[in-house]
C-alpha cells in the first residue's frame, strides 16, 4: 500500500497552499489522485463487514473529496490526519444509514438521535431520567415511537468519528489514525469469536477485571482464562492483518 | 380524565408472552417489556435496565434449555417490575460458566434474582426494585 513521503507531504502542503489561492479545479483532482490510498486504506479496514468493497471505496472517496475542500493547511495539522476521521465518518454514516444488525424501522432510525437528544435535555432539566411520554410530548411523537427509537439503540450503536464529534479530538499522528481505524475493525471482528471468549475479552479489556477475577466468575483456571485471551487476540490480530482480495 | 402516565402504576396481573427459542425474539420482547414499564410510569434509564433482564433471562434460556419456546412474563407491583422466564430442560448444569455469566449480569441490574430447576423446567426470575441499582 502507498505511504506518504517527505515528498508528497512536501507536495501536497504546496498544493494545498495553491488551491486556496486559485481553487483550481484540475489541481483540485490531482491532489484526490495522489491522496486515493487514504480512501482505499479507510474503506479496507471496514471490507469485513459484509459489504462490497466497490461500494465502500466510493463512500471513502466522497470523504476524501470532502476533506480536500475542507482542509485548512493554516491549522498546522498533517492532511492525513485531518483526513483520516472524514473519511471514517463518511464510512460509519453510510453502515449507520444503509446497514443495521437487525431490521428497524426508518421511522425509529430517523428518531434516534431526536429521542437521545430529548432524553439528555430533559434528564438535565428535570433532575431525573425523563418518562418515555414526556420525551413524547416534547417532540410530539407518540410513546411507541419513542420506545421504537430506543430499541432502535440497542439494534446499532454508532459514535462519531468526525473531527467535531462530543469527546473526540482529531488524531494528529499516524499512531493515533491506526489506532482509531484499528478499533474499528477490531469492533466488527468481535462478532467472530465465540460468545464465551467474546465475554472473557469484554471482561479484561473494558471491565479491566484481572485474569484471576475472570476465572472466578466463569468457573475456571486463571491459566486457562491467559489461554483464551491469548488465542483470541492471536484470531484477531490474524483477521486484521487478513488481505482484501477484492481490493 | 384518567392519568395513563400515572407513576408507579402496578398491574391487576401477569403479561404473559410465548415466543420460539429463537435469540431473534430478544427484540420483541424488549420492545412488549418497555411498552409494559412505559405504561406503568417507569423512566427511560429503567426502562434499559428491564430490558438488558429481559435479554438475559431470554437468552439464558434458550442457550441452556431444550424446549421449543419460551414462556415470559411481567409482572409489575408498586415500584418493581419482574421477569419471569420458564422452558423446558432436559439437562441442565446450575453451576455451568455461561449461567455464572447470566448471574453476573442480572445482579448487576437486578435487585433479586434466583435461576431454578422444577420438574424439568428451567425458571429464572428478576426483580427490579426501585431504585434501580444503575438507572
Amino acid at each position: 500500500m502507498h505511504e506518504s513521503t517527505e515528498a508528497d507531504d512536501e507536495w501536497l502542503d504546496d498544493a494545498f497552499r495553491r488551491l486556496a489561492e486559485t481553487r483550481d479545479d484540475a489541481l483540485r483532482d490531482e491532489i484526490v489522485e495522489r491522496t486515493n490510498w487514504l480512501a482505499v486504506r479507510g474503506a479496507r479496514r471496514f471490507a469485513s463487514r459484509g459489504e462490497p468493497f466497490d461500494d465502500l471505496l466510493q463512500v471513502a472517496r466522497m470523504g476524501l473529496l470532502k476533506a480536500v475542500d475542507r482542509f485548512d493547511r493554516s491549522v498546522g495539522v498533517h492532511f492525513g490526519a485531518y483526513a483520516t476521521p472524514t473519511i471514517l465518518g463518511e464510512l460509519r454514516r453510510y453502515f449507520r444509514d444503509h446497514t443495521w444488525s437487525v431490521h428497524v424501522p426508518r421511522r425509529a432510525k430517523d428518531l434516534r438521535p431526536a429521542v437521545n437528544e430529548a432524553t439528555d435535555q430533559l434528564s438535565k432539566e428535570l433532575g431525573r431520567s425523563p418518562q418515555v411520554h414526556e420525551i413524547a410530548q416534547h417532540l410530539h411523537i407518540t410513546d411507541d415511537a419513542v420506545l421504537e427509537a430506543m430499541e432502535a439503540n440497542s439494534a446499532y450503536r454508532s459514535y462519531s468519528l468526525d473531527p467535531q464529534g462530543v469527546g473526540r479530538s482529531v488524531p494528529t499522528t499516524k499512531n493515533e489514525f491506526d489506532g482509531i481505524v484499528d478499533r474499528e475493525v477490531v469492533i466488527g471482528l468481535l462478532d467472530r469469536l465465540p460468545a464465551r471468549e467474546r465475554k472473557i475479552l469484554y471482561l479484561r479489556f473494558f471491565e479491566e477485571l484481572s485474569q484471576s477475577q475472570i476465572a472466578e466468575q466463569i468457573g475456571t483456571s486463571q491459566v486457562h482464562v491467559g489461554r483464551l485471551i491469548s488465542s483470541s487476540l492471536a484470531s484477531l490480530r490474524s483477521a486484521l492483518d487478513e488481505p482484501i482480495a477484492s481490493a | 380524565m384518567t392519568d395513563v402516565h400515572a407513576t408507579d402504576t402496578a398491574l391487576s396481573g401477569p403479561v404473559e408472552i410465548r415466543v420460539p427459542a429463537d435469540p431473534a425474539m430478544s427484540r420483541v420482547l424488549r420492545l412488549a417489556a418497555s411498552g409494559v414499564a412505559s405504561l406503568c410510569g417507569f423512566s427511560v434509564d429503567e426502562i434499559e435496565e428491564i430490558k438488558i433482564a429481559v435479554s438475559e433471562v431470554l437468552i439464558a434460556l434458550i442457550e441452556h434449555g431444550a424446549g421449543h419456546h419460551v414462556d415470559v412474563s411481567f409482572v409489575v407491583e408498586q415500584g418493581s417490575f419482574t421477569v419471569l422466564g420458564d422452558t423446558e430442560v432436559h439437562e441442565f448444569d446450575l453451576d455451568h460458566p455461561d449461567l455464572r455469566l447470566c448471574r453476573t449480569v442480572l445482579a448487576e441490574v437486578c435487585t433479586d434474582h434466583t435461576i431454578e430447576l422444577i420438574d424439568e423446567h428451567a425458571r429464572i426470575s428478576a426483580v427490579l426494585r426501585r431504585p434501580f441499582k444503575a438507572a
